[in-house]
């Protein structure tokens, strides 16, 4: 089914995939589940927390599956398929992010509220004091800059090591320690007093 | 001991601290109130921000994972019928150059811009502007048998039939050409990812510039010329098939929205020439269609 996967197994023995994507290389599809079971949902996760809608989400999930699985061929073997797939996932939604953006039709608070995103009901997160930090939260997110928010939500959604962002992103360590702390720095500043309440 | 800097708090509370480090902060922890609050806060916080997320139903992710199978699946098929494929192109083509009077194209990049050259809706809206080629059946039949005689048996095997059993004998060969034929010009209204065959009246539908003209609002056509062919080809062709078919291309069209980005087939194409180019791409060709010469089209590109 996806015959470039076929060349990659000879170098990325690290890769605890490699033996998944080359049967799914080979047109089996309890394999491809496999894969798919393993990073469907934390691609959709990473998707979701970098765009602002659910449908932006789903389309970046499934275009970034796509993109991945059909062009094996430019995958690179000292990489690992994880990181391989969470690169063209956040590449996809700093572009879907940009082109939201200029469009300034959502407000990102909005669509979350909106999206089905939420655990707690309308009426009671307007009273509830730690929902009112859950959005300081939410909104100092979404005012970082992609750059900054890739490396948060790798690290903080994903659980991503600072190697495995350097490697996701193609930047060095260095680099992701410092947009990390801008990041997190970012936002503590955005939350201001409300943060006194979590100390 | 002074308070460590916020940095290396935060590397304490990704464990990323090698053990020394790390005995020495957990020492100055149990000394200080502020630091302990600063990393009990930062703590909180994102587990917090973790939390606040649902993860839709399993049913939806299960969805989702039959049609990315789905998406990747006929790329055997496609890959039987390449041969048949370059046929068709070639035919179309051929048609165009005897056909076709008038000036040659220009050389160079030609920029047009087109309301029509926005695509909001993504493949589905966008495939409501296409309509299929409308090829002499006499021509396109034959075409398809010519170049399945060329195409090696056991790829017709793949391409004409589901069955693994066996190499197919020779009845299976009009099968082969009525599974072409259905994905060279099936109809994309429900389908809109198979969209290679399909051609776009008068404006650009993006991919590749098959000898393409897009100032279709202002040029006036002589009578008896055939009309102007443009051939999309969908992402769900797979990057190294449309990559493949680019190469064989003596343009390239590039079709940018109304947000100055690429539709899906340039992106490919830009992946393909100019690896990084959302770094850089300045996002300033909306609503644009750019033509370039094939052979040029990287150093263009990378010079906008």
């Amino acid at each position: 089914m996806f015959p470039c996967v076929l060349l990659m197994t000879a170098d990325n023995g690290g890769d605890p995939d490699a033996e998944l994507l080359r049967r799914a290389g080979k047109g089996d599809r309890d394999a491809f589940g496999e894969l798919f079971s393993k990073y469907g949902k934390r691609v959709f996760r990473v998707a979701r927390r970098m765009c602002s809608s659910d449908e932006d989400a789903w389309d970046i999930t499934q275009d970034a599956f796509i993109r991945a699985m059909g062009a094996m061929d430019r995958f690179d073997p000292q990489y690992r398929f994880f990181t391989w797939i969470y690169r063209i996932t956040t590449n996809l939604a700093i572009n879907y992010s940009r082109k939201r953006r200029r469009r300034r039709e959502v407000n990102f608070d909005e669509a979350f509220d909106g999206g089905g995103r939420q655990t707690t009901a309308p009426d009671l997160e307007e009273r509830a004091a730690s929902e009112e930090l859950v959005r300081a939260v939410r909104r100092a997110v979404e005012k970082l800059s992609p750059a900054l928010r890739s490396v948060f939500v790798l690290r903080v959604d994903g659980e991503l090591s600072y190697s495995e962002i350097a490697e996701t992103l193609d930047i060095a360590i260095g680099t992701v320690m410092s947009r990390l702390n801008r990041a997190r720095s970012s936002i503590r500043d955005e939350l201001g007093e409300l943060l006194e309440e979590w100390e | 001991m002074n308070c460590p800097e916020f940095g290396k708090l935060m590397m304490y509370l990704d464990g990323e601290l090698d053990p020394s480090a790390r005995d020495d902060v957990e020492a100055h922890l149990g000394s200080c109130r502020r630091c302990r609050k600063v990393l009990d806060s930062q703590r909180n916080l994102e587990s917090a921000w973790r939390e606040d997320f649902d993860l839709p139903d399993r049913a939806d992710f299960d969805q989702l994972e039959e049609a990315v199978f789905r998406a990747l699946r006929p790329r055997r098929r496609w890959m039987a019928v390449i041969p048949a494929a370059a046929g068709i192109m070639a035919v179309l083509l051929g048609l165009k150059l005897i056909l076709v009077s008038g000036p040659s194209p220009e050389s160079g990049a030609r920029t047009v811009f087109s309301e029509d050259a926005m695509f909001h809706g993504g493949f589905r809206e966008r495939a409501e502007h296409l309509r299929e080629v409308d090829l002499p059946e006499a021509v396109e039949e034959e075409t398809m048998a010519d170049e399945l005689e060329a195409v090696p048996a056991e790829m017709r095997d793949i391409s004409s039939s589901p069955d693994p059993a066996g190499p197919s004998d020779n009845a299976s060969a009009p099968a082969a050409v009525e599974e072409v034929s259905e994905r060279f010009f099936a109809t994309t209204a429900e389908e809109p990812d198979m969209a290679f065959g399909l051609v776009q009246e008068g404006q650009a539908a993006g991919g590749i510039g098959y000898g393409s003209d897009h100032d279709a609002d202002t040029a006036e056509e002589p009578a008896g010329v055939i009309e102007t062919v443009t051939v999309a080809v969908s992402r769900s062709v797979a990057d190294d098939e449309f990559l493949q078919q680019a190469g064989r291309e003596e343009t390239f069209t590039l079709v940018f929205d109304a947000e100055g980005l690429p539709d899906s087939s340039t992106a490919v194409l830009l992946d393909s020439l100019l690896p990084g180019w959302e770094d850089y791409i300045p996002f300033e060709n909306r609503d644009t269609v750019v033509t370039v010469p094939a052979a040029e089209a990287a150093d263009i590109i990378g010079g906008w």
